[in-house]
């Protein structure tokens, strides 16, 4: 086995790769890519390194529990929003919590969540009108936060959409700062003016999570819903004891923002693909209309609009909501045929192994055939990996799919979205990967006949 | 097609239940059940659920 693992060239003394890093993260890691399927660098004083082969992210994350915990790589910005939820935690802990909320991702569950994001969307279309401008993330956004408040926790948030997005744009933008800058190494206590505005925003959410669970609380018993929230709520761990609310607050939390920013955000990144790819746009319209035809569609219709669906698994490609993973050696591993000692970080990145051309042929191109029958199964494991893997893979991986395909099927046959082409959207590295900037769009009605009746 | 499950690997992801939901099915009590041996037609959809398994308790001969 050889021990010297290649180093990243460019680190200064006591600051490492931090300053290269910052100024750039996703060039950074493609970078580190292209120098080796292990790269040794420092982030200040914490020695990492990068690993980019599917082989190695895969053995990498089927450890995760054995030889490598999660780590909160993220620091003090990202605690904030997620605290101890079940993103955030590994062990004990992460296995009570996840065998927990497990039950509430099971097929039959997700099957019965599809009919709201159907009712959901088409609600958005009601306000929509031919010609008419629209910003796509805002729309977006609002329609997959609604999604996940009404299906999680059976709640309506039309009234807060407007509020919580906006605390979400700062609280993303914060998040994004923090990591990218030196401040990613004060203690809690050293409160910037980035870190106050963070805490300012989450605080907005957190209100109208207590206000959602204060109504459940005071909501009669024979009324609840069997959702999410209760799963949470009715929660009794093995000594009897309910969750506590430090731990409900942290785990709504993360349901509430890791289940809305990352598929509202893909939605927007397709939305983009299909305006610049007129040809995808009409082959996915061409099977919408013969799969779901004059109605509005179903979970049924899901396991048939497999196109649309490789069009959601190509824009999570190029454009993965999680551009970034991290876990910490908790014993001496061997990575690549190196040995890689405990308390090392090992990053990965979903942005620098998806645009890699030794596993997608023309790989910044935008082409949703690759995801289609003999030529997915061609995709060499985890060299696609928008969901992460191994035991800690996200808990929503299958809503999300369900959750894109079916607002563009919805969305399809009654609108398209043309966005200009000559605007720059350069894919911003926040809490998740976005355009660093509105998205303007005009709607232009599908013809007449082909609308559903709802 | 020989499909094996070990149940005592498996943590009931139910993963597998999306990637191929005629061999692979979770009931309201989270217990798998599964076809040891469906028909060939459905290979891919068995190995992407193979290859889907968090823990990879599924193996395909």
């Amino acid at each position: 086995m050889n021990t010297t693992i290649p180093a990243m060239p460019g680190a200064l003394p006591g600051l490492g790769h931090l300053h290269r890093f910052a100024r750039d993260p996703l060039g950074f890691f493609t970078r580190m890519r292209d120098h080796g399927d292990i790269v040794r660098w420092r982030l200040g004083p914490q020695r990492n390194v990068f690993i980019s082969n599917p082989a190695d992210i895969a053995h990498t994350l089927q450890n995760v529990e054995k030889t490598f915990a999660m780590q909160g790589g993220t620091g003090y910005a990202f605690g904030l929003f997620a605290g101890n939820g079940i993103i955030a935690t590994h062990g004990e802990q992460w296995r009570r919590q996840r065998k927990l909320m497990q039950p509430g991702m099971r097929p039959q569950r997700v099957a019965g969540y599809s009919a709201t994001m159907v009712e959901l969307t088409n609600q958005m279309l009601s306000g929509w009108v031919d010609g008419k401008q629209v910003d796509v993330r805002t729309e977006m956004l609002a329609l997959t936060q609604k999604i996940a408040a009404k299906t999680l926790f059976g709640a309506d948030v039309t009234g807060d959409a407007t509020t919580v997005g906006r605390a979400l744009d700062v609280a993303s933008r914060e998040i994004g700062a923090e990591f990218r800058g030196v401040t990613m190494f004060l203690p809690a206590w050293v409160q910037t003016r980035g870190r106050r505005r963070l805490k300012s925003a989450i605080t907005e959410v957190e209100a109208v999570l207590h206000r959602i669970i204060a109504e459940r609380r005071n909501s009669d018993a024979d009324d609840r819903p069997d959702d999410m929230l209760a799963l949470l709520m009715d929660a009794r761990y093995e000594d009897g004891e309910p969750m506590s609310d430090t731990q409900l607050r942290d785990e709504s939390m993360t349901l509430y923002i890791a289940g809305h920013e990352t598929t509202g955000n893909t939605l927007v990144w397709a939305y983009l693909m299909l305006s610049r790819h007129p040809e995808v746009r009409q082959r996915m319209a061409d099977e919408i209309a013969a799969v779901v035809g004059d109605r509005l569609p179903t979970m049924e219709d899901y396991h048939s609009l497999k196109y649309t669906e490789a069009i959601v698994k190509e824009t999570l490609r190029l454009y993965p909501a999680a551009w970034l993973h991290t876990v910490r050696a908790v014993a001496d591993v061997e990575i690549a045929g190196h040995r890689v000692a405990a308390g090392t970080d090992v990053w990965m990145s979903q942005w620098a192994t998806h645009h890699d051309s030794r596993w997608f042929g023309d790989a910044q191109i935008f082409r949703p055939e690759r995801f289609l029958g003999d030529a997915a199964s061609d995709i060499p494991s985890h060299a696609w990996f928008p969901f992460g893997g191994g035991q800690h893979v996200c808990l929503g991986n299958r809503f999300a799919l369900i959750e894109a395909v079916l607002v563009l099927a919805t969305v399809s046959l009654s609108f398209h979205l043309d966005i200009p082409d000559d605007i720059d959207f350069t894919p911003q590295p926040l809490l998740t990967l976005q355009p660093g900037r509105d998205v303007p769009a005009r709607l232009v009605a599908a013809s007449a006949h082909a609308r559903p009746r709802a | 097609m020989k499909v094996n499950v070990d149940l005592s690997v498996c943590e009931r992801y139910g993963h597998c239940c999306f990637e191929a939901s005629t061999v692979f099915e979770l009931d309201d009590d989270g217990e798998l059940h599964y076809v040891s041996e469906p028909d060939g037609a459905v290979r891919l959809q068995v190995e992407a659920a193979a290859r889907s398994c968090p823990v990879l308790a599924i193996t395909v001969g």
